[in-house]
């Protein structure tokens, strides 16, 4: 069982049927794109390229090697029902087909990540887009995300949400309908994850260095097991009782 | 014979014309009294006299031709008088009891022939008084006796009821028939004929109406000993999986400290089995069972009273009754070889309907990545309880989604078999392809392959790139894809897919009944048709679908998502599915139906029956074997009734069974969808014949042995008597009808209750003498007045 006493396979396992190989198709890739819009909309360049680095290595999730971009009147938004939107300062003002097209994103049940570069330092880039969420959203509110929330259980266990800082004690989020349609990190996750071309951490995290790196790569992969997987760590929770209360035949 | 006169008005004028002629011969009369009481001078007594009496000949006259007065001269003689006995011909008089514990019991039959013998010289004596004696049986109706069986109450009462109010109605109600009137009743009974206190005051208040005496003759006796199923009290729903409770009160009667079992049987099966220490006589024990019920349908349960030695009778040791058990939650167990976006779709899709107890595991590592694995890093993941999905609880759930699910490696592919069998016994499986789950060859075994619709001894790998899938003709009329033919567009309005495992149409598709609903727009297959993209498959019992792509979420998610009757593509799709899969909807390709799960003894049972093809369209000409059993005789009896028939142009069998005795009943039906195996292949569970079966059940239109105590009979015969002013009877003291029966007076002061023999009718308002008379009349007291001076 994958999380039991580890066995690495080299070969196929031995209790397999006959006719049973590995499989050698293509495989069903995740893409982690990223919104472009006027203005600086890569802060933290290729952040999203090492989650998914990154997920592929701790998880079974298979992201593309290299996350796309996508602009919010592109049609291609909607071939994944994720998006990362980063930025440093204040969101320009996006065209009305783009809100529009945004909206209709999380209506449809995607997710939408904002990731505030600032670190808690300037406090523009969280104004937009509670001022952007108030126009594609009307009556929705950010509220913070409660350390029981599923998120941070997702795959690790996370009780902060690291970022490159540690100024923020919490996530916010539009959380409708059972779900969050909608998260906003505080703390520059994507500084966390860059790294420059020789593959080194392009920014120190402050204050707890390599470590909270690791801590916000956890929380960066629980973001996307949460966007893959909803709350299904919440259903473990009534497993017991489920079974327990069940007759059989 | 004696003469009775009388006077009858051939004419009813108007009222106000009434009025005008009685109020002149009341002024002519008042006038002419007036007169001969104060005669005119010169007037004799004798002339007044003479002049008063031809005013009031006139007047009379008058009045005779105004309503053409009749003399009507009758003929009369007595009419008689009638005794109708009212026997009890209900089961409960087959019943043997004793006047004490010590006494041999008795029928009470056999009571009643002896009161009734022994009675003979009181009857001799009722028709020397003029009394005749109809003689009549009751039990749910009433029938008149035969005159050999009137003279000895003899026979075996098996009547389902007694319902003494009914024969008593009967009496008071005008027979034409009938003349002669009745002047007392007689019921000889054990007195159960109300089970209920409003009944029992009905029963008063009609027998009081009658206005007669009633004689009751009590036949019960005291001490009996039986146990009886008194009442059940049970919903008419229950639902799955959640526990529903199943009272009975039980009654015995001379069995006090004796032990006996009580079951609750469900199809004729025992369920719960305990046991019952009798207590007191009367004294009802309520007995309570806690059911679970593991699966959807309509079931027969029954409580059922193990019987004891010296029972009256053990007809009322058990009662049956049908309980319909619906579907509360469904349980779904949603297993994904990976998190990835198509089972983030259909995870939102079965969370947000409150119906489904969805149960998920999600590999979310690899044993790669478990090598890599930072042992110090928290995690939240759990292993994977294959055993305890698998092997003990599979059974529980109602539909199993495989999602991209590379069994194999994870350890569940010893567990196909499992699966397999799961989904012959009534399960509910969804395949759904990927990169993983048909791609390795992991459900090649024979036990899992053979039940799929298509061939996946072949492992198929993924292929990435867009395409549109066709509707096949099967998908048109199929209810999980029947509306994209409505859709506007098909599918060219939808989102492309992007991946897909391509697979043949199983060998033996037909044999499982085997349908493609969907198809690759290119590729094809060995034999040249279209590769199945979603397939469906009915074998055993249970239904299969295989998706061969793991890309209908972008069914749910485009930029320009119709929608259709207000949902999304997605929703229409796996909604469809599941109900399809959970055979909620109510067109399976064999379905038995009784008209109703009730039925009274005599009526009649339709069962009806209606083949469907694998692409929802009727199928005539489809031979379907049926067979009846009753459920107390097990699966292996003999039919009660068999035959076979052949579906019409709408696909429809039926047939009307009569006369079936109380008791449980179980129909079922099969056909073979799809070809029947050959022999050489055949397994002794042959995934392609699908068997359906409808329980029922005939009961008695009442419960006449629920209570078959006497003592409250014995009272009610008392009260009814006494109410009446008859006289009670006590048979099992040997007591006797009395010679003088109580009864009504027969006449009253109009004279009614006579015979009429013959009639004369003299009209006194036509012809020449009436005419003469006026004349003389009115002439006459002219004349007369001229003559004394007063004209």
């Amino acid at each position: 069982m994958p999380d039991a006493e580890p066995t690495v396979l080299a070969a196929p396992p031995s209790h397999a049927p006959g006719g049973w190989r590995p499989p050698t198709g293509d495989p069903i890739r995740l893409d982690l794109p990223q919104l472009r819009y006027p203005g600086n909309w890569a802060p933290r360049p290729g952040a999203m390229r090492v989650l998914a680095r990154e997920l592929r290595l701790r998880t079974r999730l298979e992201p593309v090697a290299e996350p796309s971009t996508v602009g919010p009147i592109e049609g291609a938004l909607f071939e994944t029902p994720f998006l990362y939107v980063a930025g440093e300062g204040a969101l320009p003002k996006l065209e009305d087909e783009a809100e529009q097209n945004l909206r209709r994103f999380i209506d449809l049940g995607g997710l939408i990540l904002f990731d505030a570069a600032d670190g808690g330092a300037d406090l523009a880039f969280t104004r937009s887009v509670r001022e952007l969420l108030g126009r594609i959203m009307p009556g929705s509110e950010l509220a913070p995300v409660s350390g029981e929330h599923v998120v941070y259980r997702s795959f690790y266990l996370v009780d902060f949400p690291f970022g490159r800082t540690q100024v923020h004690d919490s996530l916010l989020a539009v959380q409708e309908e059972g779900r969050l349609k909608v998260m906003l990190t505080r703390n520059d996750l994507g500084g966390a994850l860059a790294e420059t071309e020789s593959g080194l951490p392009a920014y120190p995290c402050s204050p707890g260095g390599s470590d909270q790196r690791e801590w916000a790569i956890r929380l960066g992969v629980n973001i996307l097991l949460y966007a893959t997987c909803t709350d299904y760590k919440a259903d473990r929770a009534h497993v017991e009782t489920l079974l327990r209360s069940r007759r059989w035949k | 014979m004696d003469a009775r006169w009388s006077l009858a008005a051939g004419f009813s004028p108007p009222w106000w014309a009434v009025a005008l002629v009685l109020l002149g011969a009341a002024l002519a009369t008042v006038e002419g009294i007036r007169a001969f009481r104060h005669p005119p001078l010169g007037t004799t007594r004798t002339r007044s006299a003479a002049l008063l009496a031809l005013r009031l000949l006139s007047i009379a006259a008058v009045v005779g031709i105004a309503f053409e007065l009749t003399l009507r001269i009758e003929q009369v003689s007595p009419l008689g008088r009638r005794i109708v006995v009212l026997v009890d011909r209900s089961a409960s008089m087959d019943l043997a009891d004793s006047v004490d514990a010590d006494a041999t019991a008795q029928r009470r039959q056999a009571r009643l022939e002896s009161v009734w013998a022994r009675s003979a010289p009181a009857r001799a004596e009722w028709a020397e008084q003029g009394l005749l004696v109809d003689v009549r049986g009751f039990e749910l109706s009433t029938t008149p006796l035969p005159a050999a069986i009137a003279e000895t109450l003899e026979g075996k009462p098996i009547g389902a009821g007694s319902d003494l109010a009914a024969a008593l109605s009967e009496l008071g109600e005008a027979d034409p028939t009938q003349r002669i009137p009745v002047v007392g009743v007689v019921v000889l009974s054990d007195g159960l004929v109300a089970p209920d206190r409003a009944t029992d005051q009905h029963v008063l208040s009609v027998a009081e109406a009658l206005g007669v005496p009633i004689t009751t003759v009590s036949l019960g006796a005291p001490q009996i000993r039986d146990i009886s199923v008194a009442a059940v009290r049970a919903g008419e729903f229950a639902f799955v999986e959640n526990v529903t409770e199943i009272e009975a009160t039980l009654v015995a009667h001379g069995f006090r400290d004796k032990t006996t079992t009580v079951q609750l049987r469900r199809n004729g099966e025992v369920v719960f089995e305990r046991p019952l220490v009798l207590r007191g006589d009367g004294v009802p024990h309520d007995v309570r069972f806690e059911v679970a019920p593991d699966r959807i349908g309509q079931f027969v349960y029954e409580i059922v009273i193990e019987p004891l030695e010296g029972e009256a009778t053990t007809d009322n040791n058990r009662q049956a009754f049908v309980q319909k058990v619906l579907r509360d939650k469904v349980r779904v167990l949603h297993v994904a070889g990976r998190p990835d976006w198509d089972v983030r779709a259909l995870r939102v899709l079965l969370r947000r309907d409150p119906n489904v107890e969805l149960l998920s595991y999600y590999i979310l590592r690899g044993f790669d990545d478990i090598a890599r694995e930072d042992t110090t890093a928290p995690l939240s993941l759990i292993p994977f309880p294959t055993d305890e999905l698998f092997e003990e609880q599979l059974g529980s759930f109602d539909l199993v989604v495989l999602h991209n699910f590379d069994a194999v490696q994870h350890q569940v592919g010893g567990y196909v078999d499992n699966i397999a069998q799961y989904v012959l016994d009534g399960g509910a499986l969804v395949m759904i392809g990927g990169d993983l789950g048909l791609a390795d060859g992991g459900y090649a075994p024979r036990a899992i392959s053979s039940i799929l619709p298509v061939d996946t001894r072949t492992p198929s790998n993924n292929r990435a790139g867009p395409y549109r899938p066709q509707v096949s003709e099967a998908g048109r009329r199929h209810p999980i894809t029947a509306w994209l033919d409505g859709a506007q567009g098909g599918w060219d309005a939808l989102p492309e897919l992007d991946t897909f495992n391509a697979m043949a149409l199983a060998p033996w598709a037909s044999r499982v009944g085997a349908s493609v609903l969907l198809e690759h727009p290119d590729d094809r297959v060995r034999d040249g048709s279209a590769a199945p993209l979603l397939a469906v498959a009915e074998p055993g019992q249970g239904r299969v679908m295989l998706l061969a792509t793991g890309s209908t979420w972008r069914m749910g998610f485009a930029p320009r998502l119709p929608l259709i009757d207000g949902a999304r593509p997605y929703d229409l799709l796996w909604l469809g599915a599941i109900r399809w899969l959970l055979r909620d909807d109510s067109s399976g390709r064999l379905s038995l139906e009784t008209d109703k799960p009730r039925y009274r003894v005599g009526e009649t049972v339709e069962l009806q029956a209606r083949a469907l093809s694998a692409a929802y369209a009727p199928e005539p000409d489809i031979e379907i074997p049926w067979r009846l059993q009753r459920l107390d005789d097990g699966p292996d009896a003999d039919a009660v009734d068999e035959g076979r028939w052949s579906t019409d142009a709408q696909g429809n069998a039926a047939e009307a069974l009569e006369a079936l005795p109380v008791g449980a009943y179980v129909a079922s039906a099969n056909r073979q969808l799809g070809e029947a195996p050959a022999a050489s292949v055949a397994t002794e569970d042959d995934p392609g014949l699908h068997e359906v079966r409808r329980v029922f059940i005939v009961e008695p239109p009442g419960r006449e042995l629920a209570k078959v105590d006497a003592d409250p009979g014995i009272d009610r015969l008392q009260r009814l008597a006494t109410k009446t002013e008859g006289a009670f009877i006590d048979a099992s003291d040997d007591e006797v009808l009395p010679s003088d029966l109580p009864t009504a007076s027969t006449e009253d002061g109009a004279g009614n209750n006579m015979k009429v023999e013959g009639r004369d009718d003299v009209a006194l308002w036509n012809g020449w003498a009436s005419a003469l008379l006026l004349l003389l009349a009115f002439g006459g007291e002219w004349i007369l007045r001229r003559r004394t001076g007063l004209a």
